[in-house]
C-alpha cells in the first residue's frame, strides 16, 4: 500500500477520514449487536473495514465516495428491529 | 480449574483492603509496558547471525521495526474484542490470558529467532503478544474504578502509569540480558591477515577445504558490539547473539509477574461503596458524573462514544507527532546551534525525560481530574497544546537566527508538558468514560475504545513521515530557485532537470544545497517541522471542540432496571 500527499490539507482530510472509517464501522458493530444479527454482525462490519481500506488505497475520492455509500447500504439492510437492554 | 479464575471467586470478603489492587494493576501494565522498549531489540536482532554486526543472511532493520506496530494494532484489536468478554468472566480471567499470550508470545518469538523465521517472531510478539498487550491493559480499569469509585482517576493513573514505566524498567533489563547469553563468533585474524573470496556478494575464507561465511568488523561497528572484541574477521554461524534467549527469560518473567498480579485482583461484592462515602446526588452534581449505566453494545450507539474515541484519538495523534521529531529537532537544530550544550550526552537524558515526563503525567493528570473534572482537565490539555504546539516551530526559527540558551530551555520545557498531557490523556480516559457510562461496563467500552489509540498508532508515524517528505521537498525547490544552475551542475554532476533522481539517491539534500546557496540564504532546516506542528495544533482543535460539547448521555440509553 502505497500513500502518497502533496500538502498538509490531504494528511489533515485523510486523518479525518480514517476516524469516520474506524467510527463508522464501531457504530455498525454496536447497531447490530443491539439487532441480534449473530455472525453477520461480526462479518458486516468486516466487509465495511475490507472496503473502507481497498477504496483509501485507491484515493481518497474514491473514499469519499465508497463511505456513504457502504453507510447508506447499512441503513437499508439491517433488521429493523433493536432489543432493549436490560439490567 | 478454570472456576478459580471465574468471577464469583473473586469477590472480596468484608474488610478487604482495595490499595491491594493497585499493585495488582501496576504488575500487569509495568509488565506490558515494555512494549515501548522494542527498539532495543533491533541492533541485536538485526545481528542474528553475524552476531558482531549483520551478515547476509541477517534480517534487516526494515523488515523488524513493524513488529511494533503489528502489537499496537493488536493491541487495540483485542481490546476491543475482549471488552466484552471480560465483562463476562472478570479480571482475573482476562489477566491470566493476557500473562499466557504476553509470556507465550515471547515464547514463540524466541522460537522464531532461533529458528530464523521471521514470520513466528512477528506471530509471536506482534500477534500473541499483542493479544496479550490488548487483554492486559483493560483488565484491571474497571475493577478499579469500582474500588475506587470517589477516585476513579488516581487509581486508573496508577495503573495507567505502569504502562508508561513499563519500557524505562525494561531498558535496564533487554541489555543486560542480551549481554548476558552473548556468546562471542570465532574471531578468524586481522583483515591484512586472511585471504578473503567474494562469492554472490558474500565474503568467504577456505577453512579445512571449505569455504565458510564470514563478517568483516570495522572501526565503526566496534561501538556496537555487545561484548567488546577486536577489528576484523569473525566467522558466521559461530557464537550467539543471545536475543532469543533473552526473549525466553523476559517472557518467563513477565509471565510469572502477571500471574502473580492476576491472582491478586479481587472485584468489589455488589453495592460496595468506600466506608463514609456517597455517590454525589445526580441533580446537584455540576459535572456529568452519571449514576446510570449504559451497556457496552448500546454505548457504541451514543455520540458521546466517537466524541471521546476522537478525543483520545487526537491527542495520541498529536502526543507521536512530536514524540517523531522532538528527538530530531534537539539534535538537528538545537544540536547545531547549541553545540556545546545540546550534545550527544545531552539528547540522551532528553530522551530519558521523555518516558519520566510521560509517566508522571498518567497520574498527576488522572489524580488531577478528580477535582478539576474531566472536562476542564481535557480541555487544558487540548487549550494548551495548541499553544505550545504553535510555538515550537517559532523557538526553532528563533534559536537559528539567534542562538541563545532561552529558546531550549522553552523547547525543553514546552515538550515536557506535551509529554505529561500525551500520558494524562490516557490514563485520564477511563475515569471520563466511567463518569459518562457508568462503571458496570466500563471494562469492555475502554477495550473499544482503544480502538483509537491502534488508529493514532497508523496517523501519527504517517503524518510524520508525509509531512516531513513535503516540508524537505518545497524546501529544496526553494532553495533550487535560488542557485545558480551552471554552480549546480559542478556541484552533483548533473542538471537541475535530474533533480528528482539526485533528491531519491540522497545525493541532493538541504545540506549540500545550503554549500552552494548564495551568502545570505536563510538555512529552511528548522522551519521543517513547522507543518508538522502546526497540523498537530489543527487535529488538537478538533478534539477540543469534540471536548466541548461533550454533554451526559441521552436517558434513553440508561440500562433499564
Amino acid at each position: 500500500m502505497s500513500i502518497s500527499f502533496s500538502n498538509s490539507t490531504e494528511v489533515f482530510i485523510f486523518i479525518i477520514l480514517c476516524s469516520v472509517y474506524v467510527c463508522s464501522t464501531l457504530w455498525i458493530y454496536g447497531d447490530a449487536a443491539t439487532r441480534d444479527m449473530g455472525i453477520k454482525g461480526l462479518i458486516l462490519p468486516l466487509i465495511f473495514v475490507i472496503a473502507a481500506a481497498l477504496a483509501l488505497t485507491k484515493g481518497l475520492i474514491v473514499a469519499l465516495i465508497v463511505w456513504p455509500i457502504g453507510y447508506i447500504a447499512w441503513f437499508m439492510f439491517r433488521p429493523k428491529s433493536s432489543h432493549v437492554i436490560t439490567e | 480449574m478454570l472456576d478459580i479464575l471465574s468471577k464469583k471467586h473473586i469477590v472480596a470478603k468484608e474488610g478487604f483492603n482495595r490499595w491491594l489492587i493497585a499493585p495488582a494493576a501496576l504488575g500487569i501494565h509495568l509488565c506490558i509496558g515494555s512494549v515501548y522498549a522494542w527498539s532495543l531489540f533491533n541492533p541485536a536482532l538485526i545481528k542474528r547471525v553475524g552476531i558482531v554486526t549483520s551478515a547476509a543472511d541477517d534480517w534487516t532493520l526494515k523488515s523488524v521495526v513493524w513488529i511494533f506496530t503489528v502489537a499496537i494494532v493488536f493491541l487495540g484489536l483485542s481490546a476491543a474484542i475482549g471488552g466484552k468478554w471480560l465483562e463476562k468472566v472478570g479480571p482475573r480471567m482476562v489477566g491470566t490470558v493476557s500473562a499466557i499470550c504476553w509470556g507465550g508470545g515471547f515464547f514463540v518469538g524466541g522460537i522464531g529467532i532461533l529458528s530464523g523465521q521471521l514470520w513466528l517472531l512477528y506471530l509471536g510478539y506482534g500477534v500473541i503478544g499483542g493479544c496479550g498487550l490488548g487483554l492486559g491493559y483493560v483488565s484491571p480499569v474497571g475493577t478499579l474504578i469500582r474500588w475506587f469509585p470517589d477516585r476513579r482517576g488516581m487509581a486508573t493513573g496508577i495503573a495507567i502509569m505502569g504502562f508508561g514505566g513499563g519500557a524505562m524498567i525494561a531498558k535496564f533489563m533487554i541489555e543486560p540480558f542480551i549481554k548476558l547469553f552473548y556468546v562471542a563468533p570465532k574471531y578468524l585474524g586481522a583483515v591484512t591477515d586472511i585471504e578473503l573470496i567474494t562469492e554472490g556478494g558474500r565474503r568467504l575464507v577456505e577453512q579445512a577445504g571449505e569455504l565458510r561465511e564470514v563478517v568483516i568488523v570495522g572501526a565503526n561497528d566496534l561501538a556496537g558490539m555487545y561484548a567488546p572484541g577486536p577489528e576484523g574477521i569473525y566467522l558466521v554461524g559461530t557464537g550467539n547473539v543471545g536475543v532469543a534467549q533473552a526473549f525466553f527469560a523476559l517472557g518467563a518473567i513477565y509471565f510469572v509477574i502477571m500471574m502473580c498480579a492476576a491472582f491478586g485482583y479481587r472485584i468489589p461484592r455488589e453495592g460496595w461503596k468506600p466506608e463514609g462515602w456517597e455517590p454525589p446526588a445526580e441533580d446537584k452534581q455540576k459535572s456529568m458524573i452519571t449514576q446510570h449505566h449504559v451497556h457496552i453494545d448500546e454505548a457504541l450507539k451514543t455520540p458521546q462514544f466517537y466524541q471521546l474515541w476522537v478525543v483520545l484519538c487526537f491527542n495520541v495523534t498529536a502526543g507521536i507527532g512530536v514524540l517523531g521529531v522532538a528527538k530530531t529537532m534537539m539534535s538537528e537544530i538545537f544540536g547545531t546551534t547549541l553545540p556545546d550544550i545540546a550534545d550527544a550526552a545531552f539528547a540522551s537524558t532528553y530522551v530519558l525525560m521523555i518516558s519520566l515526563f510521560n509517566m508522571i503525567g498518567r497520574i498527576s493528570w488522572a489524580s488531577a481530574s478528580d477535582y478539576l473534572g474531566r472536562k476542564t482537565t481535557y480541555w487544558i490539555f487540548f487549550s494548551l497544546g495548541i499553544i505550545l504546539y504553535c510555538s515550537i516551530p517559532y523557538t526553532a526559527q528563533q534559536v537559528s537566527i539567534n542562538p541563545s540558551v532561552v529558546w531550549l530551555v522553552y523547547f525543553y520545557a514546552a515538550t515536557m508538558l506535551i509529554f505529561t498531557m500525551y500520558g494524562g490523556g490516557f490514563a485520564t480516559i477511563p475515569a471520563y468514560l466511567a463518569d459518562i457510562f457508568g462503571t458496570k461496563f466500563v471494562g469492555g467500552i475502554h477495550g473499544r475504545l482503544l480502538t483509537a489509540w491502534a488508529s493514532a498508532g497508523v496517523f501519527g508515524p504517517l503524518a510524520i513521515t508525509s509531512l516531513r517528505e513535503i516540508s524537505v521537498k518545497n524546501a529544496i525547490n526553494d532553495l533550487i530557485g535560488k542557485i545558480d544552475p551552471a554552480t549546480f551542475e559542478t556541484k552533483f554532476g548533473a542538471g537541475v532537470d535530474q533533480l528528482e533522481q539526485l533528491v531519491a539517491a540522497k545525493t541532493v539534500t538541504i545540506n549540500k544545497l545550503m554549500e552552494i546557496a548564495p551568502s545570505g540564504t536563510v538555512d529552511p532546516t528548522s522551519s521543517l517541522y513547522n507543518t508538522t506542528m502546526y497540523l498537530m495544533a489543527t487535529v488538537l482543535l478538533v478534539a477540543l471542540i469534540m471536548n466541548a460539547t461533550m454533554r451526559p448521555v441521552n436517558a434513553k440509553h440508561h440500562m433499564k432496571e
